[in-house]
Formats: structure tokens, C-alpha cells, sequence
């Protein structure tokens, strides 16, 4: 079936505004939010007062990404702990919240995001533009995750229901459902399915359990929005291409702290990230010194986010490892474009030089025999001089497996600079949580 | 607790006297019949089976005629091609559907809401909170299948029950795996209410012994037990009521048909909205009407779903009604588990 897909945009007007233009509103909105943020957050005010700056000394974005302090999550447990639940971030009433949620995680206290009804608004308002720019459209059967209890569904139902699919509630965003979704993908044949990565993958693992061909199953899904967890990469697209026999796959990502959701196009350069609604800047993840934001450039992003009254978030530093393209996207879109490569718990020391599992798949990915990437890397110590790797190949194309090691070997020189050990094992050898590699295996705190 | 203490949140509705309930009862019955006869497969070809018309319906008493529908049906007339067995009776453009409960045992049988349906639904969740003592400001805890309608009809966009009731929500996956998540939901954000079912009290109660936060004061108003086909034993109810220091409120979950039927804080029998619901105790052998007072199955008619309404839904709940006023005010009846 096909659909008329009309225009690229949805708000064309905001989407491909020009950057002077974007920095005039950012800083016009960054303003407000920092003296609404410091007048009525004692967190806010006490940062701010430690820190030696005021509201008044944030001129320009440049003063806001150089001398506003920035603060983690762990900063606001103190608060929590003395029974106020959102550790002090709280700006107006509580009873101008709509909607409390909490941080997702089994274990551990979380920590609370709340929107107020206008922040709801501007949230469905980003959700909205990133659904057309995945290629959702008025009248397409689409099958999606419930769980409303996560902050993020509060915008993607809004925006949905603004673009009117048809669309089929079942299971929820773990895998633990997956039988749900299986079940409304097998009877409705969506045209577009909301899938995260390990629930894609679940998806693909129930049906290699049903006997199902996936193309078969998949037989009208033109397009999938995925990720929301490991970033994506060509490889990756071209698996569940081939696999889903779909026309395009999109990756989403997004953080809690912050409220923050961002998206790529079909030119899969790089998520889109709203920015008259937020704005982000780089920080040295282990110094928290600024670091200018320029093309391809690496390091921690810090979140300020222009339209949150309720919990305003003022340079809150995402713990995610990003790189960035500011430059305009190739599809007209102008908006920053960032690259989320990995939490920065998972950067690994490797002869003084920062790699990430990302660059280390990026690399796999580039040879056949392990284009899947099926590997897992053991962190023996705090730094490292090689990089330990423990990988399967694919039998059924690879003749030499000493020879196929030492062309790896080789690449992950050439590429990143340092030296690695490779042990070939099989699939089943290697750690599996929620139908996702593990990709790093601490061995420092056994 | 005093009955003008007792908030009623759509008077006019709730207090109506009985021969006015039944007139409306009647009147949307009907039209109800002939909605579902000329566009649900499923239903058309049980009416000719049973050889009853629409029209052949005058009365309230008149009900007797036509068939009862069980679960199994639905789920024997679900296939690949027909995920919706024949019960869907508007174009698929116009409803959200969702699947069903989790885990799910057999064909699942999926529900619908249009608009329409989302705001009816609406009324009949807020009339039930206000019920239990929710108020302006008041949060709500949720701890439920977030793909029951029930959940996004409750606090999902600008319809929806906790904008009516100007309260706000936090919610959680009604998964066990998470009691630890919800119990520092109840401990930070103490909501007036917690929606919940039986089976994940027992797990918050572990989560508590585990990391002793007390489950005494956590809650403001009321616990609400929605299960799909019991309520809390008298031990039970007993257990919880004192592990929390508030009212349980019981209620049953029949998400297939969309019905939610909930104690008052008086505790003496489920009310059920009458003006959308026709709700009855039959004997199965014969189809027929108990008399009031006596035993008999759970059996409902949803008066209002345009999308996959379900008549005479019989279920295996042992219930008896009770049709006289309560002492909160609501003349609505009541169905006291049997």
C-alpha cells in the first residue's frame, strides 16, 4: 500500500530555521529559564551561589555553556533523601504538575521527572516533528509499546494522536511482552512499528522460536523507528533492512535528566535534536571543562532545557558520550545533530586515548565475517595498554579465522591506534542481557 | 465516614432514582442492539442463531432473549485474518485498540475506543475516583497493564480523568519486577490513591521488608484492587487495610467489555454506572434473570463502546445485586460477591 508522504517537514518554519536565528531564540528562552530556575529552585540557587554566578552574568550562549555550573544526577540525592522528591529542582506548585514519573531502573531510588501542561505541549510539539520526519503518516497501521508510566509517552501518544494512524496498543517498551507485540504485528501487518533495540531484537528471536520468516512477518512495514539504547550504526541499518525487508530504519534516543528526545532522518547523519526547545553543550566528561561545540567534535553533552518550568534543567550533565554536527543536515533540516556513542561509564582507557565500544563496532563492522559485531570487551583494568576482545565470526564465510584476526587486528590499528588481542568464541559464549550484547565485561570488580 | 463528607462527583447521574435509570437503560439498550446487529459479525450471526431481532427488544425484560457471550467464543472466533473475530463495528481508522492483559492465556481479544468512546470512558473512571476520595490537587498512584484502556483513559492527553479531576498522576508498569520502582514512588510522591491489583501488593510487601520503608502512611485515601475475576478475601482485606492504615477499595477489572465496577468507601458491594452498563446475574443453564438477592454469574451489557462492545458478557463471578439505595447516596446497584 502506498502512502502519500506530502512534505519533509511538519513544522518547516521552526525545522529549518537558520542558526543565527535559532541562537537569538535560545538565548532569549535560556534567559527566563535561568531567572525562573535560580528565583524559585533552592537547588538552582545554592549551585548557582557556590559557583559565584548569577542570572545576570549570563549575557550570551557562550556564558552559558563557560560559566553556569553544571550538576549530575547524584547532586540532587542529597535533597531526596531529606523527602523532598525532586531534590529541589521543583520551580513552581505542585499543583501545577499534570504528571510525575519516575526514572526507569529495577533497583535503586529513583529519581522524578514531572511536566507541567505547557511542557506537555512543547514535548508533543518535538514528538510530532520527529514522527513525520520517520515517515509516519495519517492512516498507516501502527503497532506500539504502552507504558504510559514513562515520561517519553506522554509526547509520543500526543503526537501521534496529532497525526492520526491507526494505531494498536500492545505490550510495552521491555521485552518481557514481547509476545504481545509479535501477536499485533502478526495480525494487523503495520506499516510503521515503534520497536527499541532490544525489543527489534526480541522481536526477531521469537520469530526464528515461531518459525516465522521475518520478511514474511514484516510483510508491510515500510518503516521502524528504533534504537533508544545502543546507537545505530550503517551496519545496523542494513541488518534490519535486509532482515525486516523494510524501506528505512530511524534511531531515536533521548535522556531522562534533562527531558530530552532527539531523532535522525533518513539521511541517518546524526540524531536531530530540537533546538528552540533545548540546547546542549560539551563538557570533558572526567574535567567538566567546556569544550567548543564543532563538527565531529567529542564529549559529554549537558542539557538545558529552554521550555521546562516545572523541573527546569539547567546544564545538567547527561552522563552520555555524544559527538556533534552542527552544520545543517542534508535534509534541510538545521538543527544540531548529535551522535550518542555511549554512556560515559563505558569509555575505556586504551593507551591514554578515549575508545569507546562504539568505534571498536564501527571497525568489526567494516570486515564481513563479523559484520554483526557479536563481541564483548574485557576491561581488566582501570587503563589499559591493548584492548582484550572477545568476538564470533560467521562460519559460513570465513575460511581463515588466524587470517581474518590479524586483518581485524590490523584495522583497529589503523583506525584507532591501538593495539588489540582477539579470542574468537561462539555466539552462545557471549553475555546477553535482554537480547542485547553486553559490550564490556568488567573484570576489575570480580 | 459521614455521607456529606462523601464527594459525588456527577450528582444528577449517580443519585438518579431507579425508574429514570432504567428508562435510559432501556432507551440506550436499544439503539445500542441495532448498532451492534447491523455492524458486528460476531453478534449478527448469534442474534440469527438465536433467531432475536433488534426489534424484538421492547422492554428491559426483554434481555432474557438474547444469547449470552462467553470469553471463549471471543477468543474461538479470533484468527490471523480476523483479529477482531467479526466484534468490530466501526472502520479501524477511527479507534485505538489494545491488546490484552498480560500474561494472556489463549486468542488475545482486542478492545477498542473511538473518541467517543475515550470521553464516556472518561466519566465513568472519574465518577469512580471522585468516589474514593480524590480530590483537586490530590496525585494518583498507578500500578497497572499500562495497555489496559483503563490506564490511558485515566491519565493520557486532554481527555482524561486526572485533568477532569484537575489531580495529577505517577505511574508504574504493574509488573512484579518493579515493586522495589513503585515503592519509592508511594514513599516520595504519597498519593491520595493507589491503583493497583492483589497479586502486586504481596510483592510491594516483600520490597518492603527488603529495604524497611514501612508501607503504614503511604498512602492518603484509599488502595483501589482492580482484578480481572476475584476481590480480596476477608483475611485479605483485613491484611492490607492494616499494613496501609486506609480503606481497600475492590473492584473488577473486565477490561474486555470495559467495565470497572468499584466499591465506595462504605465498602458494601461494587457500584456500577447504570446509565453504561446493563448489568446482570443470570443462571448460564437457562440465560435467565436471577431474582434479586440471589446467586448468580456476573453477566454485562457496555451500553456505550461503539468499537467492540460485547452484549451480555457472562463471566464466571459469582455475584449477587443488590438494587437499593446506598448509604453514600448513589442509587445505582451494587454487586456484592458472592
Amino acid at each position: 500500500m502506498e502512502f502519500e508522504m506530502g512534505r519533509e517537514y511538519w513544522n518547516p518554519k521552526v525545522e529549518t530555521m537558520n542558526q543565527a536565528e535559532i541562537k537569538e531564540l535560545q538565548l532569549k528562552k535560556a534567559k527566563s529559564i535561568i531567572s525562573h530556575a535560580y528565583t524559585n529552585s533552592p537547588f538552582y540557587r545554592d549551585l548557582w551561589k557556590k559557583a559565584g554566578v548569577t542570572p545576570e552574568d549570563i549575557k550570551t550562549l557562550d556564558d552559558l555553556a563557560k560559566r553556569a555550573p553544571i550538576f549530575r544526577k547524584d547532586d540532587i540525592r542529597d535533597r531526596m533523601e531529606k523527602g523532598d522528591p525532586f531534590g529541589g529542582l521543583l520551580s513552581v506548585p505542585m499543583s501545577h504538575l499534570v504528571a510525575c514519573f519516575a526514572s526507569t531502573g529495577t533497583t535503586g531510588v529513583p529519581t522524578f521527572y514531572a511536566y507541567t501542561k505547557d511542557q506537555a505541549e512543547n514535548m508533543i510539539t518535538a514528538e510530532t516533528r520527529i514522527a513525520w520526519m520517520v515517515k509516519l503518516r495519517p492512516g498507516m497501521r501502527y503497532v506500539i509499546p504502552g507504558g504510559p508510566w514513562h515520561w517519553h509517552s506522554v509526547a509520543l501518544f500526543g503526537a501521534w494522536r496529532r497525526i492520526s494512524p491507526r494505531f494498536y496498543v500492545a505490550g510495552m517498551v521491555a521485552p518481557i511482552t514481547i509476545g504481545h507485540t509479535f501477536d499485533a504485528i502478526v495480525k494487523f501487518k503495520p506499516h510503521h512499528i515503534f520497536a527499541a533495540l532490544d525489543v527489534a531484537f526480541g522481536l526477531n528471536e521469537e520469530a526464528r522460536k515461531r518459525g516465522i520468516e521475518t520478511t514474511e512477518l514484516f510483510s508491510d512495514l515500510l518503516y521502524a523507528r528504533t534504537g533508544h539504547g545502543e546507537p545505530m550504526t550503517k551496519a545496523l541499518f542494513e541488518f534490519f533492512k535486509d532482515k525486516w525487508g523494510i524501506r528505512d530504519a530511524f534511531d531515536g534516543g533521548g535522556i531522562g535528566e534533562g527531558m530530552m528526545v532527539c531523532c535522525d532522518c533518513y539521511a541517518h547523519a546524526g540524531q536531530h535534536m530540537w533546538e528552540d526547545l533545548w540546547h546542549i553543550d560539551l563538557v570533558d566528561p572526567d574535567t567538566d571543562e567546556n569544550i567548543s561545540v564543532k563538527t565531529g567534535e567529542r564529549g559529554e553533552y549537558v542539557v538545558t532545557n529552554l521550555h521546562a518550568t516545572g523541573i527546569p534543567y539547567v546544564r545538567c550533565a547527561s552522563e552520555d558520550y555524544c559527538e556533534v554536527y552542527p552544520e545543517p543536515c542534508e535534509c534541510g533540516r538545521t538543527h544540531i545533530r548529535m551522535k550518542i556513542t555511549s554512556r560515559t561509564g563505558w569509555i575505556l582507557d586504551i593507551g591514554g586515548k578515549r575508545i569507546t565500544p562504539y568505534d571498536i563496532r564501527l571497525v568489526m563492522e567494516m570486515h564481513s565475517e563479523t559484520r554483526e559485531a557479536a563481541f564483548t570487551i574485557d576491561k581488566y583494568a582501570k587503563k589499559m595498554d591493548k584492548v582484550k576482545i572477545r568476538a564470533a565470526y560467521d562460519k559460513k564465510i570465513t575460511k581463515d579465522p588466524e587470517e581474518l584476526k590479524a586483518r581485524v587486528q590490523k584495522s583497529i590499528k589503523d583506525k584507532l591506534g591501538i593495539d588489540s588481542e582477539i579470542t574468537w568464541v561462539d555466539y552462545s559464549q557471549l553475555p546477553v542481557m535482554m537480547h542485547k550484547i553486553m559490550r564490556i565485561t568488567d573484570l576489575t570488580k570480580a | 465516614m459521614e455521607v456529606s463528607e462523601i464527594r459525588i462527583f456527577n450528582p444528577f447521574i449517580e443519585t438518579m432514582p431507579r425508574p429514570d435509570i432504567e428508562r435510559i437503560q432501556e432507551n440506550r439498550l436499544k439503539s445500542q442492539l441495532v448498532h451492534v446487529y447491523y455492524n458486528s459479525e460476531f453478534h449478527h450471526k448469534k442474534f440469527e442463531k438465536a433467531g432475536v431481532k433488534p426489534e424484538n427488544i421492547k422492554k428491559l425484560s426483554d434481555v432474557k432473549k438474547l444469547p449470552l457471550t462467553t470469553r471463549k467464543e471471543l477468543q474461538e472466533a479470533v484468527s490471523n485474518n480476523n483479529p477482531f473475530g467479526g466484534r468490530l463495528c466501526v472502520p479501524e481508522e477511527f479507534a485505538i485498540f489494545y491488546a490484552d492483559e498480560f500474561p494472556c492465556e489463549g486468542e488475545m481479544v482486542y478492545v477498542g475506543v473511538t473518541t467517543r468512546d475515550t470521553e464516556i470512558l472518561v466519566e465513568a473512571i472519574t465518577r469512580q475516583w471522585a468516589m474514593a476520595g480524590v480530590e483537586e490537587g490530590d496525585t494518583v498512584g498507578l500500578n497497572f497493564w499500562s495497555w489496559n484502556p483503563l490506564y490511558s483513559v485515566a491519565c493520557m492527553g486532554d481527555v482524561s480523568t486526572t485533568m477532569r479531576l484537575e489531580c495529577r498522576w505517577v505511574g508504574n508498569e504493574g509488573l512484579f519486577l518493579l515493586s522495589g520502582r513503585m515503592l519509592h514512588i508511594l514513599k516520595y510522591m504519597k498519593p491520595a490513591i493507589y491503583v493497583t491489583y492483589l497479586e502486586l501488593l504481596q510483592y510491594l510487601e516483600m520490597s518492603s521488608k527488603q529495604s524497611n520503608i514501612p508501607l503504614k502512611g503511604l498512602v492518603q485515601k484509599s488502595v483501589i484492587c482492580l482484578d480481572p475475576a476475584k476481590v480480596p478475601s476477608k483475611d485479605e482485606r483485613k491484611k492490607w487495610e492494616e499494613a496501609f492504615g486506609c480503606p481497600l477499595l475492590a473492584g473488577y477489572n473486565l477490561r474486555d467489555n470495559l467495565f470497572f465496577p468499584l466499591e465506595c468507601p462504605e465498602r458494601k458491594g461494587l457500584h456500577a454506572w447504570e446509565d453504561l452498563y446493563l448489568v446482570e446475574a443470570v443462571d448460564q443453564q437457562t440465560g435467565e434473570q436471577v431474582a434479586d438477592g440471589e446467586k448468580g454469574k456476573l453477566t454485562v451489557t457496555n451500553l456505550w463502546n461503539e468499537t467492540t462492545p460485547i452484549i451480555r458478557y457472562t463471566t464466571n463471578i459469582d455475584v449477587k445485586l443488590n438494587k437499593e439505595k446506598c448509604n453514600c447516596g448513589r442509587t445505582h446497584l451494587r454487586i456484592i460477591p458472592a
